[in-house]
C-alpha cells in the first residue's frame, strides 16, 4: 500500500537524493539510508529528544516527522554540526562531565546549538526550558546546564 | 496513500474538494502522523500544509488574528500573544518540547479536538473564532466553542480548512492564566487544563466577568459558563470560590486513565481553578496600582 518515492534534501550542506516510502520517518531515512547513525532512536514518538535534528535551523524530533515533508529542504545532523559553537558545546559538555553513557548527547548538542544560535546568553531558567525536550537518564541535567552556562559565560559567539 | 506537499492555499481547498473525508491535513504532524500510521485516522491522500504562509503568523487591528499555521513556539515567543493573551501563551509553551513546538500548529492542536489539547482552554476564554475556508464557500466563522462537537470530533466540514483564529481584545483590569496540573513539569499532556480570564470591576474587589475553560476533564474541553454566571458580581472569597468550583465538577465526566484516577481529577480540579482566580486578581491589582 505504501508508495514510494524519491525526495531530495540538503542534509549537512550536500544535496542528497533518498527513497521514502509511505509516512516513514525523518529518522529512519537519517539512520538506515543516509547512515548517519549520530540521530539516535529513543522513544520513536517524539518524547525523548534524542534524535532531534535541525530543519530549516529548527530543531525537530526526526522520529515524528514525515520524511517526505522535508524534501526541497534544509536538515542538519549532529554530523553536520562542525561550526565554532557546536565545538565549544561538546567541549563544555565534557568539562562539565554533562555526558555519562551518551545516548542523550547527539540530540542534547543539536538542541543547544539551535538555542545559542538564535540567543547567545540565555539565563539558567532559558537553558532549562530549552532542554526540557531532552530526556537524560544520567546526568540528573545539572552537569549539562552547567556546560552551557560555561559556553555563554566564556563568551564570543560562533568562531 | 497519496502524499501531497502543498505550497498554496488555493491548491489546499481544490484538493479537499476532490478528496473530501478521504484527506487528512497534516502540518508538523507531530500528533496526526501517529494516528494515521496507527490507523487510528485513515486517509487515501495525506495533504501536507506545513508552508502555507498565508495561513501562518499573528496580525492585530483591534482583533488579534492568529494563523492556523502558526507554530506553536511562535505562539509562545510571540509579544503580540504573551502581552495580550498570556494564556494561549503560556500553553502554546507547555505543549511538547521544543522539538515538537517549531512544528506543531495551533490549528492542529484545536482540529485534532483531544480531550487534553491544550490550547483549547485559553482559546475558548478568549472566546476565539475560527475561520474555516473552502473552495465552494469561502470563508465563514464560528465559534470556537460551537466548533468543538465530542473527543476528537468537530464541525469542520470536509471540504474546510481552519485558516485562522480570531481573539478579540481583553477589556481594562483583566488578566487570563492557563493552570495546568501535570505529573512532571515537561513533556507532559495535562492531567487537568483550566484557563480563567477574570476582570473585576472598578472597586477592583469584585468580579465584573470570568470566562473558565477545563479540558483534561470531560470528552473535550468546554467554557464552564454556569459557575462564570455564578461568579459575577461576586466577591471572589473562598466560599464562592468553592461553589463555583462544585459547579464547574458536576459538568465534568471524570476519566480515569494512565495519567490520574477520576477522583484525583475531581480533587485537585477545585484547587488549580482557585489557585487561578487568585493569580488573575493578584495581577490586575500590581497592573491597576
Amino acid at each position: 500500500m505504501a508508495t514510494t518515492e524519491s525526495i531530495t534534501a540538503t542534509v549537512n550542506g550536500r544535496v542528497e537524493t533518498f527513497d521514502v516510502s509511505g509516512l516513514e520517518c525523518l529518522m529512519d531515512v537519517l539512520r538506515d539510508k543516509l547512515h548517519l547513525s549520530g540521530t539516535k532512536e529513543g522513544c520513536r514518538e517524539g518524547e525523548c529528544g534524542a534524535c532531534t535534528v535541525l530543519l530549516d535551523g529548527k530543531p525537530i524530533n526526526s522520529c515524528a516527522y514525515i520524511a517526505r515533508a522535508a524534501g526541497g529542504r534544509e536538515i542538519e545532523t549532529i554530523e553536520g554540526l562542525q561550526d565554532g559553537l557546536s565545538l565549544r558545546i561538546k567541549q563544555a559538555l565534557v568539562e562539565a562531565s554533562g555526558i555519562q553513557c551518551g545516548y542523550c548527547t547527539p540530540g542534547i548538542v543539536v538542541m543547544l546549538s539551535a538555542l545559542l544560535r538564535r540567543i547567545e546568553t540565555p539565563d539558567e531558567a532559558l537553558i532549562r526550558e530549552a532542554l526540557s525536550g531532552n530526556v537524560c537518564r544520567c546526568t540528573g541535567y545539572s552537569q549539562i546546564v552547567d556546560a552551557v552556562l560555561r559556553v555563554v559565560q566564556n563568551g564570543a559567539p560562533a568562531a | 496513500m497519496e502524499f501531497l506537499s502543498l505550497t498554496s492555499l488555493d491548491e489546499v481547498l481544490e484538493k479537499l474538494e476532490s478528496f473530501g473525508a478521504d484527506a487528512a491535513l497534516v502540518a508538523g504532524g507531530t500528533a496526526i502522523r501517529h494516528q494515521l500510521v496507527s490507523g487510528q485516522i485513515k486517509a487515501k491522500a495525506v495533504l501536507h500544509i506545513e508552508l502555507i504562509g498565508e495561513a501562518q503568523g499573528i496580525s492585530s487591528n483591534g482583533v488579534t488574528r492568529l494563523g492556523a499555521l502558526t507554530n506553536l513556539r511562535d505562539i509562545a515567543e510571540s509579544v503580540e500573544i504573551v502581552k495580550r493573551f498570556p494564556s494561549v501563551a503560556q500553553a502554546a509553551g507547555k505543549c511538547g518540547g521544543w522539538q515538537t513546538q517549531s512544528v506543531a500548529t495551533v490549528g492542529g492542536n484545536v482540529c485534532g479536538a483531544a480531550p487534553n489539547a491544550d490550547l483549547l482552554p485559553p482559546l475558548l476564554v478568549q472566546d476565539a473564532e475560527i475561520e474555516l475556508t473552502s473552495r465552494a464557500r469561502g470563508s465563514r466563522t464560528l465559534a470556537l466553542s460551537d466548533f468543538l462537537l465530542d473527543a476528537y470530533k468537530t464541525a469542520r466540514a470536509p471540504d474546510e480548512m481552519a485558516s485562522a483564529f480570531l481573539m478579540p481584545a481583553p477589556p481594562a483590569r483583566s488578566a487570563d492564566i492557563y493552570v495546568r496540573i501535570q505529573r512532571r513539569s515537561a513533556m507532559e499532556r495535562p492531567i487537568i487544563g483550566v484557563a480563567l480570564r477574570l476582570t473585576l470591576d472598578d472597586s477592583l474587589k469584585k468580579v465584573q466577568e470570568v470566562r473558565i475553560a477545563v479540558s483534561g476533564a470531560s470528552a473535550v474541553a468546554f467554557r464552564a459558563t454556569e459557575a462564570e454566571t455564578l461568579l459575577a458580581g461576586q466577591t471572589p472569597s473562598k466560599d464562592a470560590l468553592r461553589a463555583a468550583a462544585d459547579v464547574i465538577q458536576k459538568r465534568c465526566t471524570f476519566r480515569t486513565d494512565a495519567r490520574a484516577s477520576a477522583s484525583y481529577r475531581a480533587a485537585v480540579l477545585p484547587r488549580a481553578f482557585a489557585h487561578a482566580v487568585s493569580e488573575c486578581a493578584t495581577a490586575i491589582t500590581d497592573i491597576s496600582s
